[in-house]
């Protein structure tokens, strides 16, 4: 590559004709630093009040579903934590000891 | 007339989709435009003569700007094609341009670098307003052929570090061609496929704080009509002329007009 910057190397394969009138460019938004990015502000919890929001209405089915399906099987889904619970508990009583 | 080349060192920056919508826009104004297509992918060709003579598989027509390079009793005018876009006339590509043993026949010329310029007043007796070229990204021979016979190269820029240090890399050589032709070429860079992006608006500040008013005003937005109307076989301000893509195209031609 010419030692030349590019604007000097176009200048000499175009004899200086531009390839348009330059229109002033507006002038671009300043870029947001990582340091504001981080910067932890408070919601004012004004800002909320008097707005709702949309809930898809096939989501309240499901979960309704989902409700009345565990209110008749008397069951609940197994969640991570249960799990958990259930493991320390099988141990436990492996190893003799009581847990309430 | 006019001759426009649209040359490129990096592939994949809308240089013949910019050609084609070059070529159809000037149509539509009503100029007479003739295009060569000289990138052995043949996509424009595809797209322009698709359903009328050529499939995708075959590509190697019998008429194409390979024996218009290779044979300079070959006319033209009878190898010129009428195409679907308005006032545009095509000189369909071949993928022997790039065949390492049948390419020999050009490049073997002396002095075959001047093929098409020598071709001017042969062109300019046909009426044409405009000359449009499309040259491939990396067969330099092919693109030198092009810069030869073209009063202005239009560069298309997709902003991206790579893409920028492909400008620089072409911008050497037309510089070799100006210097060996003694004659001046008018260089300009068009920014493609823009989107809103924080990457691609620093990479066209980048070339606009460097190369200032070679930089066209107008920028080409990303539409995915582009794709499409590649799929339809058309030019996208044939396919789509109320997309934002064809707006700026337009926009582009006028201030190509503008600038003559």
């Amino acid at each position: 590559m010419s030692k030349e910057s590019a604007l000097e190397r176009l200048n000499q394969i175009s004899g200086g004709k531009p390839a348009t009138e330059q229109k002033p460019q507006a002038k671009p938004n300043p870029l947001r630093t990582n340091a504001k990015k981080n910067k932890k502000t408070k919601v004012a919890k004004k800002g909320n009040v008097g707005k709702y929001f949309m809930i898809d209405p096939a989501l309240i089915f499901v979960l309704s579903k989902i409700q009345m399906q565990e209110q008749a099987t008397g069951k609940k889904k197994p969640t991570e934590s249960s799990l958990i619970e259930d493991g320390i508990r099988l141990l436990a009583e492996k190893k003799g000891v009581q847990i309430d | 007339m006019q001759t426009i080349g649209h040359a490129k060192k990096k592939g994949g920056q809308g240089n013949s989709i910019t050609a084609l919508a070059t070529a159809s826009a000037l149509g539509l104004l009503g100029k007479k435009v003739l295009f060569f297509d000289l990138d052995p992918q043949c996509n424009v060709t595809y797209s322009l003569l698709k359903g009328r003579t050529i499939q995708p598989e075959i590509t190697n027509l019998k008429a194409t700007v390979f024996d218009l390079l290779t044979d300079p009793k070959k006319e033209v005018g009878k190898i010129m094609r009428k195409t679907r876009e308005h006032n545009v006339w095509l000189v369909p590509s071949s993928t022997y341009l790039d065949d390492g043993d049948k390419d020999k026949a050009i490049f073997d010329i002396p002095n075959y670098e001047r093929l098409l310029l020598q071709r001017r007043d042969e062109i300019e007796k046909l009426g044409f307003d405009y000359v449009i070229f499309d040259s491939p990204p990396v067969n330099s021979r092919l693109k030198k052929i092009v810069m030869y016979a073209s009063d202005r190269i239009v560069i298309a820029y997709d902003p991206s570090e790579w893409a920028y240090m492909g400008i620089h890399g072409l911008i050497d050589e037309l510089l070799e061609v100006s210097s060996q032709l003694e004659k001046k070429i008018h260089v300009g860079v068009l920014i493609t496929m823009m989107d809103r992006t924080r990457i691609k608006r620093e990479w066209a500040d980048k070339v606009r704080e460097d190369l200032g008013s070679y930089v066209y005003n107008t920028e080409i937005s990303y539409s995915h009509m582009v794709r499409r109307a590649e799929g339809a076989s058309q030019s996208i301000i044939r396919y789509a002329p109320k997309d934002i893509a064809s707006n700026d195209y337009i926009s582009f031609i006028q201030e190509l007009l503008n600038h003559e």
